[in-house]
């Protein structure tokens, strides 16, 4: 890798991205820099998860280069660098288990077979609850949480590595207005820290001010990269989902303009996190 | 009472083997149960006992032959379910029934002279189990015992979330294919003093035992592991006295300590309801 000012996080190159044969994301070149906190958008079937899908090796890369750190996927090992935060509302099997339990799951790229949990794995688990203002609720069983909790959960367990990159799956779907903006904070917070996020979203509600950088896709291929500013509106198929949202803008869908008041608490990113549910 | 059971030799060995029942099958079925695969055990009995009648035929050690078939088809059924090709339901019917027919075709064409009680392999007894099995019972069971304790940490989280298991780098499909082998381990551990067709039991209902009273993943293990030695212990001393065969015994027992603490879990839960509701 050749040295520049910035450095690459995540290459892709000329890459063809899909399933079994069938091709979602097409001819993506996508370079993401430490630092960045990137929101990529675009309508359900653009193919945004997809992309993350195939940094993370959940699909397949079909044609060109993915570099994760300057290293092809492929032979990247370092998995502990990257957090991952799975499209999904409710986790758990049939066993109870409790927070701490599927956090600890965030660190096993990092520890070794055969060997006890040390000080300082609890520790990080200890402090990636903390983050997400669930330490009281630390040893409660994940069925006595609420759906936005145990989406912070899920965040906790992905930031419990100490990760340089964060990538998100609609982490706020289906979450309250309250959970919403705990996430945004959370977010604000981790790239205060120099995290660098991906966030693939439909919708941005309080995260809006967290992101310096919009990549609008539309069937497969990117249509937009710069600023939030510049990006087409990025929740016009929201309608499919409304009785999700509670954010007041969405009772008036049809404007599809999201009001500069929607993004309140959050855009100061100094929220404090008591783990209380309001 | 236990010392008049322990004065006899078989009696010793089949407590021994069902410690050994008790201890391992709670500790695999608890990662079958999280991934809803609990009925995976009773294929493999199934398979087991094809492989035990393939013993009887060859004059083998059926522990020995059941061994291999179990891991054979264990491995097998894993890879059928990652590539998808076949649905879970279709698999695991060739595998029940596959296996079922094979045994009591092959037993069939036993050599003249040998004797097969077909039904202490199907549902356990007291009586069969032999120093050399036990041996490797406790041989299979350290094996058991140091995938599930050593490496419990990575089947939960395979077991929780195959999905993130495998973008962290994790390597599913050699961790599932762990779970699936020492399935097929307990398997044959069980196949004296529970049998082949009631194994699965003993991996799933003192889990959902102890599922009803606890609270972590971690204490559900341990609380269904106390459960699995009460159990197969408590079955096998019963059966001695009650003249019964042991698998269904220990598996009477397990149910019974299931429908006991739901009975005591609803009384719990309708009490407090009743204490804090005014009217």
């Amino acid at each position: 890798m050749t040295p520049s000012a910035a450095e690459a996080v995540v290459d892709f190159r000329s890459v063809d991205i899909g399933y079994d044969g069938q091709t979602i994301v097409h001819g993506l070149g996508l370079r993401i820099d430490r630092g960045e906190a990137v929101a990529v958008l675009g309508a359900n079937g653009s193919g945004k998860s997809t992309l993350i899908r195939g940094l993370l090796g959940l699909a397949t890369i079909q044609h060109g280069v993915v570099e994760v750190f300057g290293v092809d996927r492929r032979r990247f090992v370092d998995w502990g660098r990257v957090g991952y935060v799975p499209q999904r509302s409710t986790i758990g099997g049939g066993i109870p288990t409790t927070v701490r339990e599927v956090v600890a799951s965030g660190l096993l790229t990092t520890v070794r077979p055969f060997r006890r949990t040390t000080a300082a794995d609890r520790h990080r688990i200890d402090d990636a609850i903390d983050a997400v203002g669930l330490s009281t609720q630390s040893r409660s069983s994940l069925s006595t949480l609420s759906g936005g909790q145990q989406r912070r959960v899920l965040i906790a367990r992905a930031i419990a590595s100490g990760p340089d990159l964060l990538i998100l799956d609609e982490p706020t779907a289906g979450v309250d207005r309250a959970n919403k903006e705990v996430l945004a904070t959370i977010l604000a917070n981790l790239v205060g820290a120099g995290t660098t996020i991906v966030l693939v979203t439909h919708e941005l509600g309080p995260a809006r001010p967290v992101v310096t950088r919009a990549i609008v896709l539309a069937d497969g291929a990117v249509v937009h990269d710069g600023s939030l500013e510049g990006a087409p509106d990025e929740h016009h198929d929201s309608r499919h989902d409304d009785s999700w949202h509670d954010d007041s803008w969405h009772h008036h869908h049809g404007t599809q303009e999201p009001p500069e008041s929607g993004f309140g608490i959050a855009s100061h990113g100094i929220l404090g996190l008591d783990g209380r549910e309001t | 009472m236990s010392i008049e059971i322990l004065q006899y030799d078989f009696m010793q060995r089949a407590l021994v083997a069902a410690l050994l029942v008790g201890l391992t099958a709670p500790s695999v079925g608890v990662y079958l149960v999280q991934r809803r695969l609990a009925l995976i055990g009773d294929g493999l009995g199934h398979v087991a006992l094809t492989g035990v009648a393939a013993g009887l035929v060859t004059s083998t050690a059926p522990v020995l032959t059941a061994l291999v078939a179990a891991t054979v088809g264990a491995v097998a059924i894993e890879l059928v379910r990652v590539r998808g090709r076949t649905s879970g339901d279709v698999a695991l019917a060739v595998l029940f029934y596959g296996g079922l027919a094979g045994g009591v075709v092959l037993v069939s064409q036993a050599p003249p002279g040998t004797t097969v009680n077909l039904d202490a392999y199907l549902f356990g007894a007291i009586t069969t189990t032999t120093t050399t099995d036990l041996w490797t019972f406790l041989a299979l069971s350290l094996g058991v015992l140091a995938v599930t304790l050593g490496l419990g940490r990575y089947l939960f989280a395979v077991s929780n979330d195959d999905e993130y298991a495998r973008a962290s780098g994790l390597p599913v499909l050699r961790l599932n294919l762990l779970l699936a082998v020492v399935t097929s381990l307990t398997v044959v551990i069980s196949m004296r003093v529970v049998g082949l067709l009631l194994i699965s039991a003993l991996m799933v209902v003192p889990i959902a035992t102890a599922q009803l009273l606890t609270r972590s993943f971690r204490s559900t293990v341990l609380l269904a592991t106390a459960l699995g030695v009460v159990a197969a212990v408590g079955g096998v001393s019963s059966s001695f006295y009650a003249d019964t065969p042991s698998g269904g015994t220990i598996v009477l027992i397990s149910i019974a300590l299931f429908l006991l603490t739901a009975a005591f879990v609803a009384l719990r839960a309708g009490m407090s309801r009743s204490a804090t509701d005014p009217a």
